[in-house]
Order: C-alpha cells, then sequence, then structure tokens
C-alpha cells in the first residue's frame, strides 16, 4: 500500500422527486450538521435564510383539485459552474473530485458568486451567526461556523467524504458505495436522495443517473451548467387518468 | 522647537516600526517572548510531560490513544489518569497525595473534567487530522511512507515534548529522528503545511484542510 493521494472520484446525488414527501427532515439535519445559522421569521421575511438544501413547494391545480408538489434543492455543483469565473479570489473552484468547493478564509464577500448563480444555492452571511447557549455544544467541530461578511452553500457533507477517505486509506480499500452519505441523504425516510460515486459504473447513483433513465432531468439544463445533481421525474398517476379521459 | 519635533517624529516611527515587527513576527511564527506572549498557558494542575515521557517512559500514545485513528490526539480522561495515580500518589504514602495530585484525586472523587488550556493552535479555518500524518509517517519506507515509530512522529510538529516541563507550542524547523533529518512543521501556519505536503506529494487541495 501506498497513501492514496488521488481517487476515482466524482460525487453525485440523484433526487428522486417522485419519492419525496415534503417533510424537511433534510433540511433539519443540515442544518444541524453544518453549523448553519439558524433563521428566523425575521430573516425569512428579507429573502436572506440560510438553507444549503431547501424543499420548494409548488402548488398544482385549482381548489378542490389541489396537489402539492415538492423538490428539494441543493447546489448542484455545476460542473461547468457560472459561480466559479466570476469569483476574484478564486475562494470557490472545482477540485479533482466533482465538487464545487468554497474556501471560507478566502471568499471576500463580494457576493459575484450568488449573483451568478442560477439555482440560487450560495448563501451570504449578512450577520454574524448566533446561537442560543442551548445550542452552544451543538455545534459540529468538523466544520468552520461561518462569520459575517462570506459565502456559504451546499459541500456534499465534504467532511464526511473526507472522513471515508481516510478511513478507506487506513483499511487500504477503495471508498466502499454507500459506505457514507451526507446529512440530508442520511436523514431521508423515504430514500429520495440517493449519493455516491457517479465515477463508479456499479454504483447505486450512477445506475439512476444514467443518461437513458425515463424520468431523468436536470434543473435548468439549457442553461448548460451542467449540473452534478440528477432529478427523477414525478410519476403521477392523476395525469395519466385525464389523459384517458380526454378532460381537466 | 526643530529638535523637539524631530525627536518625537523618530520616536513614533520608531514605535510603529516595532508594533509591525510584533505582529508580523507573531503572525509569520512565533511571538516575541515578552509581556507573557510567548510564554506557554498556564494549566490548572502542573503536569509534566518530563515525569510521564523521561523517567516513567510511557509513550505518547498510551495517554493521547487516539491519535492513530481520529482526527484529535485527545487528552486522557481524568478516569485514565487514575490507572496510575490511585497507587502513585507523589507522596509516597498511600493516600497522602501532593498538592498537584490532590487536584486530579478531587477531580476524579467529584466526577468533573479536568479544564486543560489549549496549548497548541492552528491558525483559523483549519480542520486538521492527526490520523492521516500518523499512517504516512509510520508507512515503512519501501510503501512509499516514512518509516518512523508512531511516538517518533509527534515531535515532527511538537518538538520534544517528553522533555518539557510545561508544554509550550514551539518553532520547529528541523527535526532528528532516528539519524535522519526531516523538515519540521515550523510554526504550525498554513506555508509549513503546504511545503510539507507537496514534500511528500501529499494532496494540496483546500478543501483538505479548509471545510
Amino acid at each position: 500500500m501506498t497513501v492514496r493521494t488521488e481517487w476515482d472520484h466524482k460525487w453525485s446525488m440523484v433526487v428522486d422527486i417522485d419519492r419525496c414527501t415534503g417533510c424537511q427532515a433534510c433540511v433539519v439535519a443540515c442544518q444541524a450538521e453544518n453549523n448553519v445559522p439558524i433563521n428566523t421569521e425575521d430573516i425569512f421575511k428579507q429573502s436572506r435564510a440560510i438553507e444549503w438544501i431547501r424543499i420548494e413547494r409548488y402548488w398544482e391545480g385549482e381548489f378542490p383539485d389541489v396537489k402539492a408538489r415538492y423538490l428539494p434543492a441543493m447546489c448542484q455543483h455545476c460542473g461547468n459552474a457560472p459561480c466559479e469565473p466570476v469569483c476574484p479570489v478564486y475562494a470557490t473552484y472545482h477540485n479533482d473530485e466533482g465538487l464545487n468547493v468554497q474556501v471560507y478564509n478566502r471568499c471576500i464577500g463580494t457576493r459575484f458568486c450568488a449573483n451568478n448563480c442560477p439555482f440560487e444555492m450560495r448563501f451570504f452571511n449578512w450577520w454574524q451567526p448566533v446561537w442560543p447557549e442551548s445550542l452552544r455544544n451543538q455545534l459540529n467541530p468538523d466544520v468552520t461556523v461561518r462569520n459575517r461578511g462570506i459565502m456559504e452553500k451546499c459541500t456534499f457533507c465534504v467532511q464526511r467524504i473526507r472522513r471515508a477517505e481516510r478511513t478507506a486509506i487506513q483499511e487500504e480499500r477503495d471508498v466502499k458505495d454507500g459506505e457514507f452519505a451526507p446529512a440530508c441523504v442520511q436523514a431521508c425516510p423515504t430514500g429520495t436522495l440517493v449519493f455516491g460515486n457517479s465515477n463508479d459504473p456499479n454504483s447505486r447513483v450512477a445506475q439512476l443517473m444514467k443518461s437513458d433513465h425515463p424520468r431523468r432531468y436536470r434543473l435548468l439544463e439549457h442553461l448548460g451548467t451542467e449540473p452534478n445533481v440528477v432529478y427523477l421525474k414525478k410519476v403521477d398517476p392523476y395525469l395519466k387518468e385525464e389523459a384517458h379521459n380526454g378532460s381537466h | 522647537m526643530k529638535i523637539l519635533v524631530a525627536v518625537v517624529g523618530l520616536a513614533s516611527v520608531a514605535l510603529v516600526v516595532l508594533v509591525a515587527a510584533f505582529v508580523l513576527r507573531a503572525w509569520f511564527g512565533a511571538p516575541f517572548d515578552v509581556l507573557g506572549f510567548g510564554a506557554p498557558p498556564a494549566q490548572p494542575i502542573a503536569f509534566p510531560h518530563t515525569k510521564h515521557v523521561q523517567d516513567a517512559g510511557i509513550n505518547c500514545l498510551f495517554c493521547h490513544r487516539n491519535v492513530t485513528t481520529g482526527k484529535a490526539a485527545t487528552v486522557p480522561a481524568v478516569e485514565q489518569c487514575m490507572f496510575c495515580h490511585k497507587v502513585i500518589t507523589g507522596t509516597g504514602q498511600a493516600g497522602q497525595y501532593s498538592t498537584e495530585l490532590a487536584k486530579l484525586k478531587q477531580a476524579s472523587d467529584n466526577k468533573e473534567p479536568i479544564n486543560w488550556e489549549r496549548v497548541h493552535r492552528m491558525p483559523d479555518h483549519v480542520r486538521f487530522a492527526h490520523e492521516p500524518h500518523l499512517t504516512f509517517f509510520t508507512l515503512p519506507k519501501d510503501k512509499g511512507g516514512v518509516g518512523l515509530e508512531a511516538a517518533q512522529v509527534c515531535q515532527v510538529c511538537h518538538g520534544d515534548v517528553g522533555s518539557m516541563t510545561v508544554v509550550q507550542q514551539v518553532v520547529v524547523n528541523e527535526v532528528q529522528v532516528g539519524g535522519t533529518v526531516l523538515r519540521g512543521g515550523g510554526a504550525l501556519k498554513m506555508a509549513d503545511c503546504v511545503n510539507c505536503h507537496r514534500q511528500y506529494s501529499a494532496p494540496t487541495d483546500c478543501v483538505i484542510c479548509h471545510h
């Protein structure tokens, strides 16, 4: 064995919309894992809430025939990320493992990246984050607590990726599929979110994100940002019936 | 009058230069040892590494046992100190503890942790993990590692802690282990980390440490 420094990893995620119930467990898990500041009603009203993963809710149809649609959305870790070239200090870049990385100590808070992100997945710290005393010991020691004035976003829980890779190095093996998962994936009760190494053709995520998957799509695909997160369309039984009846 | 202006001017320039030198030195290395800046932090119990390492011959890993498996080297729990200090009282008589060891006994009786002060400080925003460094430095040379004993690896960054009565962060520019001279951990600044990572072709991706 030699100590590995390079991996054949490309971390990707599949979001199966059909399974999502909109329970927001992923949102809570992410908040806890990544020391995301607490959002108050006031902050929400200013549209300055920080949520590395959010459930976008859409209403479809007219009352009484209303359906709620949920779309879990997080940083898409675009292969051709619009946020990266606009950073004047190289605080955001693409690493070898397909992650769109935000380096907090380089960031000077120009917010160009957030401006350029078509998914609105980058968040600016408008205030110094504060936690109540009771949550003091809840902060994750593996994740930086971000200061006022810098950008932050989903990292695919890079601290967990690193931990899995370190364990793999020690045990002289590759990182196994499904060995670890980001907090949101771990918390998801319905298996909506699937995470893994898409360079490994046998991994679950690679199987699900195959280009010939009938339900596959990516967010704002026409923009050509090559997102690393693949969505699987909702299977809607009602729509089928309507199509059969020929009425709306 | 002109002389007064000149003297005041020169004095203020000198002051600015002094302060700048102080700040720069503290930023890039260790601070000057004046006004208590370079002094080690006061610990709740005067713990001598010399007695444990040099006199008793205890391996670093016996107490800092998480160092080969986890991010933190970990300071041992009070209970672990009491493995030995149930018997070793410091006065040679059972039940009669010396002043410093009495504090340990008290903490153990009250089931309280000891609030040790942190000695080694990395710059902000670094998520340092001990374990991969131990893994690499203890790996035999023919497998691409450095081939040190686990206890020898510590001094690359921490200096010879075994000979310190009071532990202190030191600047290690060079360290001699078993006849070979290695680059030391310096003042544990980013340049020191990156130089070493480059030398041993360890990853230099930002997100390895900064996340």
